[in-house]
């Protein structure tokens, strides 16, 4: 389903609120590869939890996001939606990099422990070729 | 000699120390005297009191019967905590289960086993036999291929273990608890966003953090276990320390001196363990403070290079 020639990020219609609070009314968005894109708003505006739908780390309510033509958190088979399992939603947050607003460094370890969190403990890279 | 130096003239200023009368404190003299007089009268009633009877406790100390129920308290503690901290991290993960079903039957062994006293948990398990008396091994409510005898199954040590194990647990399983809720939750999002699955998360990013939580009152309660051993009497299981010693001083129409043998070993021990719990506490301390705590050697050597101390 990759689709190489589409767009890096596609977000259509996409809806979030909490609660009764809505904070994503109908977002549609496109970057492309190479493109660098800037979301600008006050704060409280929604940024955070669109880049936190983003990588599935909060469930959007209606709407469609994807990254290189696959749809983050679902599998679409004859027109119905399907949740992936924790697995699947981890291995398409591998391929998504994501800096914190508090960074939410782990502090129990060292500066570079922290950049080879990912692949050592996910991928099971060798510490070595990590560093 | 001195220099009056104006300002405005910084290059010809030389830096002569401050010498200045220290502030006295007269009343520290006075609580340091009432101390030192309390202090001694208690050696001199230890000394000459003959009713302590410090020939028969040193005559005792390292008798083998006391010696042996040394070794029996400290493996009972040692077993009992490794039970404890191992069924204790599995609860507390259960608690925090989005499955109602874990977490209810989580809080449901923390309420029934911190619910009732130890003494009478360690006699209900001596007297389990009296409800089962056999065990088989099987399908539920199907046929069974195995059946033992509770007796022979339930020795009164092990019965000791399960009674201070499972009681221990239901303790370890709030103190991991609430150091995994110690760990801030952008800690977890992090994990999950670099890829990580629930089980990884935990073991890499939550718990190696939520440990400087969870080590003091884990040191703490090793402690307390180490004493508690004493209720083994409930089963009974009598080759443990105070038994021993309170056996012996029974025998000799001698308890008191006993028992103060038995509090020294206890005292010895827990002393040991302390020592084991700062160094442990100092480990898991990494990242989160600038300067790690000096080790009391580290302590002494800054004290005896600056010569006179400051307090």
């Amino acid at each position: 389903m990759t689709d190489q020639n589409g767009p890096k990020l596609l977000a259509e219609n996409v809806h979030k609120a909490y609660g009764r609070n809505e904070v994503l009314r109908g977002i549609d968005m496109q970057v492309r590869t190479g493109e660098v894109a800037c979301i600008i708003g006050p704060s409280g505006g929604g940024k955070s939890t669109f880049l936190r739908c983003i990588n599935h780390l909060e469930k959007i309510d209606s709407g469609r996001l994807s990254v290189d033509g696959e749809l983050i958190g679902y599998h679409q088979r004859g027109g119905k939606l399907y949740e992936m399992r924790d697995k699947e939603v981890a291995a398409q947050r591998r391929s998504i990099g994501m800096v914190f607003q508090r960074f939410n460094l782990f502090p129990h370890m060292t500066a570079a422990e922290n950049v080879m969190a990912g692949p050592v403990v996910v991928r099971g890279d060798n510490k070595k070729k990590a560093r | 000699m001195s220099t009056v130096s104006t300002p405005g003239e910084p290059q010809a200023r030389s830096k002569p120390p401050i010498e200045a009368v220290p502030v006295r404190h007269p009343g520290r003299w006075v609580g340091v005297g009432i101390v030192a007089i309390f202090a001694a009268m208690l050696v001199h009633s230890l000394l000459t009191n003959p009713n302590w009877g410090w020939s028969l406790i040193s005559e005792w100390i390292f008798a083998p019967p006391i010696v042996k129920g040394v070794g029996v308290t400290l493996l009972l503690t040692f077993l009992s905590m490794i039970i404890g901290l191992a069924l204790g991290v599995l609860l507390a993960i259960m608690r925090l289960s989005p499955n109602p079903v874990m977490s209810g039957s989580a809080w449901v062994f923390v309420w029934a086993f911190r619910g009732t006293p130890v003494y009478v948990q360690l006699f209900l398990w001596a007297n389990v036999i009296a409800l089962y008396t056999t065990l088989s091994l099987g399908i539920p409510f199907g046929p069974e291929f195995f059946t033992f005898e509770t007796k022979t199954l339930i020795p009164a040590f092990v019965a000791a273990l399960l009674g201070l194990g499972l009681n221990e647990a239901a303790y370890m399983a709030e103190i991991v608890r609430a150091g995994i809720l110690s760990v801030d939750e952008g800690q977890e999002e992090a994990a999950t966003a670099v890829g990580m699955s629930r089980l990884q998360t935990l073991r890499h990013i939550v718990l190696p953090q939520a440990m400087r939580v969870i080590v003091p009152p884990t040191g703490n309660e090793t402690i307390s276990m180490l004493k508690t051993t004493s209720l083994v009497i409930a089963i009974p299981l009598t080759t443990e320390l105070f038994f021993q010693a309170s056996a012996v001083g029974n025998r000799l129409f001698q308890p008191f001196p006993m028992a103060i043998l038995a509090s020294i070993w206890y005292l010895a021990l827990t002393s040991i363990l302390m020592v084991g719990q700062f160094y442990i506490e100092r480990y898991y301390a990494k990242g989160a403070m600038r300067e790690l705590p000096p080790t009391p050697i580290q302590k002494w050597r800054r004290r005896l290079g600056r010569g006179g101390s400051n307090d």
